[in-house]
């Protein structure tokens, strides 16, 4: 169908917009942070330290210097769901280090009078943080959702390269998308916000 | 003018977000129609504004992620 939203992803190249299931969304939620440190291995398992920044830390002390190669094991709240890639085409081209993705959540993470506010298209100036996702039936099933601008994560490529990824978007949709988040990040509460209601 | 931002679910005292996201919510077909004559004018509105922003002009050599290169 011409008119489909989202579209079964061709090849292996990763596209602005495209979606990944079962990708994490980590967010750091208190301080001191908790570092972990591989101790060291036990039969099947391996056995790990944990140091809070705030003590004496691990043998050798703390590497958080960007020179130092920074920490590699911080604990850390994380999910694992579907995502957005939100990384702009010519950086998924130039760039080898990082991918930036936005959580896609469940509609029932809204209530349902915002659901039917989000999902009316109207008073959008209440929405910059969020951006609806229709369902489709056709594949690639697409269940209704939204992306969530607030809960970004950063990703190696290779983090993208060995995950599933559902769908590609229209280029109408990928448009709409982009502008909408940046209008989330660069609105101004003026006038401005009338353009997309 | 800004307003109140939405409230969500996880704001509420007695939400629990499981380990994983369940992505088994049936959706009525009849409220996808009704809804989409909403949210896809929205899309076009978007979509239309944001093709008609002037392209980014091309400064001459490097990449993105070069001014956040460590």
């Amino acid at each position: 169908m011409a008119d489909r939203l989202y579209l079964p992803p061709v090849g292996t190249e990763i596209l602005q917009g495209d979606i990944f299931d079962q990708m994490p969304s980590v967010r750091v939620e208190s301080r001191p942070l908790r570092v972990a440190r591989h101790w060291k291995q036990s039969g099947p398992r391996d056995i790990w330290e944990v140091h809070p920044e705030d003590g004496s830390g691990p043998r050798g002390g703390f590497k958080w210097l960007p020179d130092q190669g920074g920490e590699q094991g911080l604990l850390v709240h994380a999910y694992l769901g579907r995502a957005m890639v939100l990384s702009h085409d010519c950086e998924i081209e130039n760039d080898p280090r990082t991918r930036t993705l936005a959580m896609i959540r469940p509609i029932n993470h809204l209530d349902e009078a915002s659901q039917r506010e989000l999902f009316s298209g109207g008073r959008q100036d209440r929405w910059f943080a969020v951006f609806p996702l229709v369902g489709q039936i056709d594949e690639p099933r697409i269940e209704r959702s939204f992306v969530d601008f607030r809960r970004l994560t950063t990703v190696h490529p290779d983090v993208l390269a060995a995950s599933i990824r559902v769908a590609s978007l229209s280029e109408e949709l990928r448009s709409a998308v982009a502008e909408r988040f940046r209008l989330y990040l660069f609105r101004r509460v003026d006038s401005q916000v009338t353009d997309v209601r | 003018m800004a307003t109140a931002p939405p409230v969500f679910e996880e704001q509420r005292s007695d939400f629990q977000f499981g380990p994983y996201v369940v992505w088994s919510e049936f959706v009525p077909l009849w409220s996808i129609e009704v809804e989409e004559v909403g949210v896809r004018a929205m899309y076009g509105r978007l979509a239309a504004a944001h093709d008609a922003e002037p392209t980014v002009p091309d400064l001459g050599g490097g990449v993105p992620g070069d001014l956040y290169q460590l």
